[in-house]
Order: C-alpha cells, then sequence, then structure tokens
C-alpha cells in the first residue's frame, strides 16, 4: 500500500488495530463450543442445476423448519459434481456442512475427477428417486419387444440419444440396451434436447427423465415405452416397467439425499436424519413431489449407506464394460 | 388463449412489477451515462436473479435492457456524447437540436419513437418468433451448427473494424470456453489437475469481469493519477412530447426503420449501432425535400427518429433467435439467455410447447417495461439527468462491490473471482491496444453451442463431414459465411489500395 | 516515416499464445485422436492452429509495412502499479466478504476506498456514502427483490 504514506501511519496504525478486534471478536464467536446442534447456519451444497437444484432449495426449507437453525442451500456446481464434493471434503466435519447427493458421488469417482469414494462421506438419509424412462417417436416402435427385435437384427443400426458419455442416462441407456440384447450407436447430444431431436428423427430412442417426454405422451407424439425402475411410478403409473415386460435384471433408478463428510459425530448425524424424516413425511413435500415430478423415497442413514454401496459396486462394474473408467 | 390468462397471473404481482421499475429505472441511467453500457448493468444484475421467481428475475433483465436501449439517446441528445454504442447515430442531429435550444422535442420524439418502435418491433416478432420456432424443429446439430457459424463470421467481420482483430478476439473467446469439463465426453480440459478448474469459465463471471472491470481500473486509475474525470453538468430539462400531425409525418420512415432494425437485429452478431447507423443514411438518403436533406448533420428531427426507432427495434429482433433457436445475438441478449436457463427455460422450439405461459409472460413483460420506460422518461426526465452528476468514481466503487458480490455469488467460488479478475485485466488490455471486446464475449457465448453441435453431427454422420452440406438450409448458411467472409476481404483490399495510393500521392 | 512496431508484437504475442495452447492441447486433454475428427481435442487443436495462423498473419501485415489505425497510447504514469492496487482491492473485497458477509464487510470497504484511495476530503460523504450504498443494494435485492447475499462464514447477521 504505497499510497498511505508518512502523516497516516497513526490511522494505519488504528485501524489495523481496529481489523484485529474484530476478527478476534469473530474467532471467539466461531470456536465457542455450544451443546446445541446447529450452531450456526447449516450449509446444504447443491451440486447440479435443474430439478436437482429445485428439490434441493425445498428439503432445505424443509429441514429448517425441523431442525431449528437456518439451512441455506448453495449451488457449486461443476465437473459432474466433483466440484461440491470436493468442498465438503475441505471442511470440518462438524455437520454444518452437508450435501445433497446422488449416484454421482460413485460416477465421479470412477470418471476419475475425485481421489475419495462414497466411503468419505456420511450417509444421512436417501429423500427422494428419479426413475428415467425409454421413449420413442410415436409410429417407429410400439413395444419394447419390437425395439429388441430391431436392435437384435441391425445391431449398430439404432441411434440412442443420451446426454452425455459417462453421464447417468448413457449409464442407464447401457443397462437398458444390455438387456434388449444388442448393440446401439450412441449419440451424446446437449441437455433438454431428447425430444425434438426424437421428432425430428435424428435419434430412434432415448432415456431421459419423464419430465421431459409427458406432454408429447399425452399429445401423442412420443411414446414413453417403459420405465426402469422395479415398481411403476406414481406421476406416471401407466407406464410399465422394463421388469414387468420380462426384463428382470433392468432396476436402476438415480436416488438423491443428504450426505455429510465422514466423522461428522452420531448426535449431529442423529438431528438431521430426524429432521429430513420428519420433511419427508409432510404433506407440503407430497404436494411438491406431485408438482415437479420425483417420488419420494425415504430410507435412514443404515439403509441409505447399504443403497449407496450396492449402487457403487454397480456402476464400478459398468463404467468398466463401458470403458469409461479411468484406471 | 389459456396460456395468455396463465401468464397475467404470472405477471399480476407486486414484485414483477418492481422489478420491471428497477430494471427500466436501472437500464435508463447505466444507458445514460458515458462509459456505462446496459450490458454492463445485465451483467451485473444477473447473479441476483438466481433467487428470484423464475418470472421476475426475467422481467428485470427484459425491462434493464429496453431501459438501456431508451436510455443512450438522453446524454446523446443532451451533451453529444453517446450513453450506449446503439446511440451514437443519434448524436449529430440530436446534439445540434439541443444546441438550438430544442432539447425538450428532442428528448421527447427520441423517447415515444422508441416506444413505438420497440412496441412494433415486438408483435413483429411474436409472429416470426413462432413462425420460426415451428420451422426450427427440422434443424439438426449440422443446421444449428452452419447458422451459428454464420453468426460467428458476421460478428468478427461486420461487427468490427478489422476483420483480423475481431478474429483473435472471438477465437480466445472460443479458447475460454473449452476449458473446463468437455459435455459430451465428461474428459478434464486444461484443468491441471484441479477440481475447482473443472467447472471451466463460468459465461456470466467472464462477462462481469469483461464489461464491468475495465470501466473501474479506467476511473480508478485517473482518479488515482489526480485527473478527475470530469461529471456533466446540466440544465433542468423537461421532457416535451411531439404534435401528432408530427409524429404521422415521420411515420413511413418509422415503419421502415422498424423493419430494418427489427431484420438487423435477427442476425446474429449484429446489434444496435450497425442498426442505428443503417438507418440514419437511410433516413438521409430518402429525404427528397433537398433542403430538408440539408438539414441532417445539423439539427433535423429525422435524424433522430431513424437512428432511435431502429435500435429500440433491434431489441424485438433480437429476441427471435434467442427465443426460437436459442441462439443470442449479441452480449445483452447473451446475458438474457443466461438468465433463462437459470431458471429452467431452455429457448429452442420446445420452449413454447413446454413453457408456453413463461413464453406469454415474458412477451408480456416487454410490454410493460415499454410502457414504464415511457413513463419515467417523460416524468421523472429531471432527476434522472441529475445521476449525470454523480462522480464517475463514486459509481465506480458502487459497481466494485457489484462485481465481487455478483461474481462470487453465482457458484458460491472464489475461483469465478479471480476469473472475474482475470477477464477484467484481458478487456483492459485489449481496450489499451483497441482490440474488440465484443466478439470474446460472443465467442463465449457461442463456443459450447459450436463444439457440441459439431460433435453431435459428426456422431450421427458417423465421422463423415459431408453432413454439413446435406440439406438446403446447411447449403444456404454455407454460402451466406462465404459472402460475408468476401464482402469483409473486398472491402480489405480496397482499403489497402487506398493507403497505398496514398502513400504514393505523398511520397509524389 | 518510422515503421510502427504494432503488429510485430502483436502477431509475436499472438504466435506465443497459439504454441502455448497447442502444447497444453496435448498435455491437458487425455484421450486419443480417435478414428473421426470428433474428440474432445479436436475443437481446441482448430482453435489453436486458426490463432497461429491469425499470428503469421500479422507478422506478414508487419512485413508490408502496415500501421495501426489508432495508435497505442502510451502507458501512464503509475498505471500497472495502480492496476495491481485495484487487484488486489478485489481480492480483499472478496476475502472479507466470505469471511464476514454483505452487511459488515461492504460499508468497511467503500470507506476504505473512499477514503483513502480516492482520497475523498468531505467526511460527511466519507461516512454517509458507503452506509448509504449498502443499504441500498440491501433494500433492492433482499427487501424488494428477495433475492440473496453472500452471508459471512465467521459472522452471520442477516
Amino acid at each position: 500500500m504505497a499510497l498511505i504514506k508518512g502523516g497516516k501511519m497513526k490511522i494505519v496504525k488504528k485501524i489495523g488495530s481496529l481489523i484485529a478486534g474484530i476478527s478476534l471478536f469473530a474467532m471467539t464467536i466461531s470456536t465457542h463450543a455450544f451443546a446445541k446442534f446447529p450452531e450456526k447456519t447449516v450449509e446444504m451444497t447443491i451440486l447440479f442445476g435443474g430439478t436437482a437444484k429445485s428439490v434441493g432449495q425445498l428439503v432445505a426449507k424443509g429441514l429448517e423448519k425441523n431442525l431449528g437453525g437456518t439451512v441455506v442451500p448453495v449451488s457449486r456446481t461443476g465437473g459432474g459434481g466433483a466440484v461440491g464434493y470436493k468442498y465438503i471434503q475441505s471442511r470440518p466435519a462438524s455437520g454444518h456442512d452437508i450435501v445433497w447427493n446422488s449416484n454421482s458421488v460413485s460416477t465421479s469417482h470412477y470418471k476419475g475427477k475425485t481421489k475419495f469414494n462414497y466411503k468419505a462421506f456420511e450417509p444421512i438419509s436417501a429423500m427422494t428417486t428419479e426413475v428415467p424412462v425409454l421413449a420413442v417417436k410415436s409410429g417407429t416402435f410400439n413395444s419394447v419387444k419390437e425395439l429388441a427385435a430391431y436392435v437384435k437384427k441391425n445391431p449398430g443400426k439404432l441411434k440412442v440419444g443420451i446426454s452425455g458419455k459417462g453421464s447417468f442416462t448413457h449409464l442407464t441407456s447401457a443397462i437398458v440396451f444390455d438387456a434388449l440384447g444388442g448393440k446401439v450407436t450412441y449419440i451424446p447430444y446437449g441437455k433438454g434436447k431428447a425430444p425434438a431431436e426424437l421428432l425430428a428423427g435424428r435419434i430412434d430412442a432415448a432415456v431421459q427423465w419423464p419430465g421431459q417426454f409427458r406432454s408429447f405422451h399425452k399429445a401423442g407424439q412420443l411414446k414413453m415405452l417403459a420405465v426402469t425402475s422395479p415398481n411403476r411410478i406414481p406421476s406416471d403409473s401407466n407406464i410399465p416397467t422394463m421388469q414387468e415386460l420380462g426384463y428382470k435384471k433392468v432396476d436402476v433408478v438415480m436416488w438423491r439425499g443428504l450426505a455429510a463428510k465422514k466423522g461428522t459425530p452420531k448426535a449431529q448425524i442423529k438431528a438431521l436424519e430426524k429432521a429430513a424424516a420428519a420433511y419427508a413425511n409432510s404433506s407440503e413435500f407430497k404436494a411438491a413431489s406431485k408438482k415437479i415430478g420425483f417420488t419420494i423415497n425415504y430410507l435412514n442413514a443404515k439403509d441409505f449407506g447399504k443403497k449407496i454401496a450396492k449402487d457403487d459396486k454397480k456402476i464400478k462394474k459398468l463404467m468398466n464394460k463401458l470403458g469409461l473408467a479411468k484406471k | 388463449m389459456e396460456n395468455l390468462i396463465t401468464a397475467l397471473g404470472l405477471i399480476n404481482n407486486y414484485e414483477v412489477f418492481i422489478a420491471i421499475c428497477i430494471g427500466s429505472f436501472a437500464g435508463i441511467i447505466f444507458g445514460a451515462i458515458p462509459g456505462l453500457t446496459y450490458s454492463m448493468a445485465l451483467a451485473l444484475m444477473l447473479p441476483f436473479t438466481f433467487t428470484m421467481q423464475p418470472v421476475t428475475g426475467i422481467s428485470l433483465l427484459l425491462a434493464t435492457y429496453i431501459g438501456g436501449m431508451t436510455g443512450g439517446s438522453i446524454s446523446a441528445i443532451l451533451i453529444g456524447i453517446p450513453g450506449t454504442p446503439s446511440a451514437a447515430a443519434t448524436v449529430s442531429d440530436g446534439y445540434s437540436l439541443s444546441k438550438k435550444g430544442d432539447a425538450s422535442i428532442a428528448l421527447g420524439t427520441a423517447v415515444i419513437v422508441s416506444t413505438i418502435g420497440g412496441l412494433i418491433s415486438l408483435s413483429l416478432m411474436i409472429v416470426m418468433v413462432d413462425f420460426i420456432s415451428k420451422f426450427a424443429i427440422k434443424f439438426g446439430p449440422a443446421e444449428i451448427f452452419m447458422l451459428v457459424l454464420f453468426g460467428f463470421s458476421t460478428i468478427c467481420g461486420l461487427a468490427e473494424k478489422s476483420l483480423f482483430r475481431g478474429l483473435v478476439a472471438g477465437l480466445l473467446g472460443l479458447m475460454l470456453m473449452t476449458i473446463g469439463t468437455d459435455e459430451i465426453e465428461g474428459v478434464q480440459r486444461f484443468t491441471f489437475g484441479n477440481v475447482q478448474m473443472l467447472q471451466g469459465v463460468n459465461l456470466l463471471v467472464a462477462m462481469i469481469g469483461l464489461f464491468a472491470v475495465p470501466h473501474i481500473l479506467e476511473v480508478f486509475n485517473s482518479r488515482i493519477c489526480d485527473e478527475d474525470q470530469k461529471n456533466y453538468d446540466i440544465d433542468v430539462v423537461k421532457t416535451k412530447l411531439p404534435s401528432f400531425a408530427l409524429l404521422k409525418k415521420y411515420f413511413n420512415l418509422m415503419l421502415r426503420c422498424v423493419g430494418l432494425g427489427t431484420s438487423i437485429g435477427a442476425i446474429p452478431g449484429s446489434g444496435g449501432p450497425i442498426a442505428a447507423f443503417l438507418a440514419y443514411s437511410h433516413a438521409k438518403n430518402s429525404e427528397k425535400d433537398l433542403k430538408e436533406k440539408e438539414l441532417y448533420g445539423k439539427g433535423h428531427l429525422g435524424g433522430v427518429i431513424a437512428p432511435e426507432t431502429a435500435n429500440n427495434a433491434v431489441t424485438g429482433g433480437a429476441m427471435v433467435p434467442l427465443l426460437s433457436l436459442g441462439i443470442p445475438g449479441d452480449p445483452a441478449t447473451a446475458i438474457i439467455l443466461g438468465g433463462l436457463l437459470i431458471h429452467g427455460l431452455v429457448p429452442g422450439p420446445m420452449l413454447f410447447i413446454e413453457n408456453a405461459p413463461q413464453v406469454y409472460s415474458i412477451y408480456l413483460a416487454i410490454l410493460l417495461a415499454y410502457i414504464v420506460v415511457f413513463l419515467f422518461q417523460v416524468n421523472f426526465i429531471k432527476h434522472i439527468v441529475k445521476i449525470l452528476r454523480v462522480k464517475p468514481h463514486h459509481l465506480a466503487v458502487g459497481i466494485l462491490i457489484m462485481v465481487v458480490v455478483g461474481s462470487y455469488a453465482i457458484r458460491n467460488s472464489f475461483l469465478d473471482v479471480n476469473v472475474m479478475i482475470i477477464m477484467g485485466l484481458i478487456g483492459y488490455f485489449f481496450n489499451r491496444i483497441r482490440l474488440p471486446v465484443t466478439p470474446i464475449v460472443l465467442g463465449l457465448v457461442l463456443g459450447r453451442t459450436i463444439e457440441q453441435e459439431y460433435r453431435t453431427a459428426m456422431s450421427l454422420s458417423a465421422g463423415d463431414p459431408s453432413i454439413f452440406f446435406g440439406s438446403i438450409v446447411c447449403v444456404l448458411f454455407f454460402m451466406l459465411i462465404i459472402l460475408t467472409i468476401a464482402l469483409q476481404v473486398r472491402k480489405r483490399v480496397i482499403d489497402v489500395r487506398n493507403q497505398k495510393k496514398l502513400k504514393e500521392v505523398n511520397q509524389a | 516515416m518510422e515503421k510502427s512496431k504494432f503488429y510485430l508484437y502483436l502477431g509475436l504475442g499472438v504466435l506465443a499464445f497459439s504454441i502455448i495452447w497447442l502444447i497444453l492441447v496435448f498435455f491437458q486433454i487425455e484421450g486419443d485422436l480417435g478414428e473421426y475428427a470428433n474428440t474432445p481435442r479436436t475443437i481446441p487443436f482448430f482453435l489453436g492452429i486458426c490463432m497461429s495462423i491469425l499470428g503469421l498473419v500479422f507478422l506478414y501485415q508487419y512485413k508490408l509495412g502496415f500501421r495501426p489505425k489508432q495508435s497505442v497510447e502510451p502507458l501512464k504514469k503509475n498505471e500497472i502499479r495502480n492496476i495491481i492496487i485495484c487487484v488486489i482491492l478485489f481480492l480483499i473485497y472478496a476475502y472479507v466478504l466470505e469471511l464476514f458477509g454483505f452487511i459488515l464487510s461492504t460499508p468497511i470497504v467503500i470507506y476504505f476506498i473512499t477514503r483513502f484511495l480516492l482520497k475523498e476530503k468531505n467526511w460527511k460523504l466519507n461516512f454517509a456514502f458507503p452506509i448509504l450504498m449498502t443499504a441500498l443494494i440491501y433494500f433492492i435485492f433482499i427487501i424488494l427483490l428477495k433475492s440473496s447475499l453472500p452471508r459471512g462464514t465467521l459472522i452471520q447477521i442477516i
């Protein structure tokens, strides 16, 4: 600061002591241990935009109501979730930094974006699931069977749209067409373009979130063939599941839930879990699920942990098979 | 009709109204103050729209855009310095008029023709958007790639003085956009193994840096060097609306200028300044009365009407490719695109099917914004002009606050603050060596689209590049690209020849 | 007439940048070049080549003796120092913002800027301006438009 010279030194000193005073005051506030949780604002890191963000914001509001402290949703997007996960790992494990996580904890690890895997996080509770759906243009294929027959006959000819290589829709598509028993060509395109590309006939099939297809399905322009979850989804209960159609192996859902850094004290996890459970059962959340189009699927910390571990194994196998995993 | 009613419901909300008022006011002020542009106002506002309701946030942005387009004429007329580049064509006649003591009528005419121009282009836009979006569903990746490439060639050519300098800036913009995660394969690019770098260069952060930071640096620099930048002292002014007969006389000219402005606005990469200058020369050349023609440049009302109508008509035109294809034509619409995307409204043919009420509420917001801007300018011009007296460095401090808060708040990331500073330094450096900055922004804006559409097209055709010439639309755009470049090269060659001649004359 | 060196420096600068970029393309992007011209490397590589061609064009223009239409202003006294001060200011404000949040840090930072950096003498203005500015932004964005501004990690008001 070459600007402040000579006679102004006094003022500088005064200011210096003032700053020191303020920061000391701040330190005492932040380090003072309160018995109560949460002792300050809980920050909920959100990893993606779109539905993930809007549901995440709702959950943060719901937690706030049931936790008795402020919960702020903060978006830290980028790198398929890696940026946000890394941020959580850089924070102290006090329960004041939680993450609105998803299967991306596994995909970003196996893609080599994060060095840590799901074990670096303490599960709190699963909240929602979103189920991808297989759709085609009306009049091309009427059922999954027809599609399967075509794929078997013409390997590599069917063009399947995915959001990007290694994205969740890519993995789901791989599982679906693996079950159908044929090779297809994947076309990566921009996000949210599936309906337009299907309608124009540039791609033949796409696996995407049902919200994108619903209005076209109702208008008869596109046809949703099957959902990939073991049970039918409430928002589109007339669409059969792949398992009903005889493809028993297909069981893919995208879960979203809450997690904190490994080593967060049990009491804090319990408090958060309780608040999450209360919100998951509220009528408010149920109304939102209908409006936005996701399924509420609450799991407690223990079951959630098991689910993450199970899915992690599945994703690892799949990504190795597709050659997406980084060695 | 049903959609219109839903849209009315969405917009009938006091927050939306406040947003439109604030946006219009901020737009007029940023437009009126030389050195600040409405693109800067938009870039500063955008981060705060994240947590607003979608319609509120988008109304705020649209009102800022419209207010800025209109506000530029205030300083052009009163002090002879264009508040925004789009108002540059208004200066010669507007300022002459106010020197003659006719400032009130010049301001009044500028306001009313801006509003009329904007509203007519809004209705043109609604028709065109509907038509193009129906047509656009047939646009595949190859077609969109060619269209964007065409837009890019116009940006680097038409918009700037030198093709090569424009290209350097444009390429730099495209390069910056490749940093981070590649969306198609999910591969890391230029991250140096840093996880934070995976998020790449955020377009909004880059725009804040490019538009706002150089201004702050300039003002602070001259202030520290004790060269106070002058602030403008202006007498009390009033707005006097022109008579109906006068408007009727120029109505034909206005219509032509609206057509011109709307169509120029619809070409990606052109924009306000070009439309305004073309309209000005059109008005001058189409004037049959020789006596009247003499008056152009010396204070002719037609010289205010033509550019002001045209630059506001650009707003409607620029929304056409934005809403129907998702391709922004200039930095301002690029920021509005950012605002739409934040709230999950993805422009393109699907927008009209999936989010019809929101689209209608956008139309209504534009309409409302024009009315509010009009009322502000007519009733509060006295107070608005006072803002011009505020010292530049005080405004710069305010902008500094918005810049840092905004770039930090977008993703709560310190990396973004650093990126903002780096982009600001690039912008400052480019200004100093007189390289254009706008192409960087357009490179950033169009970069993702260009790469994605190229690669999707190539995967669709299994690596056969002939897909880019596979349809009439593609070939048409290709020919347009060749034409734009050829025109540029021709102009350049003529320039060189003239320079040589000049040299020979000098030597002789 | 002296030859203008502008295009020489510009050309060399652009060329150097493009060479660094091309090297980075091969070191910083993984993956093979692929069967088709369609990999994460394709576009960056192409851009790098275009940039280097532009660099050569500028050098050629220099050789032909082109001069820029508008000459570049020379550096002002202390310009670089002033810019570095501004950059540090940005960083300090961002850091303080993260620690103390918007409401606390903004008036303090504005006060320091106007008082010491911009040497504003009017003391009334020095106190009123920071507080009014903060209040204005807070009022517009939080109260009227219901947006949110950064809260501090150390001290939390709002």
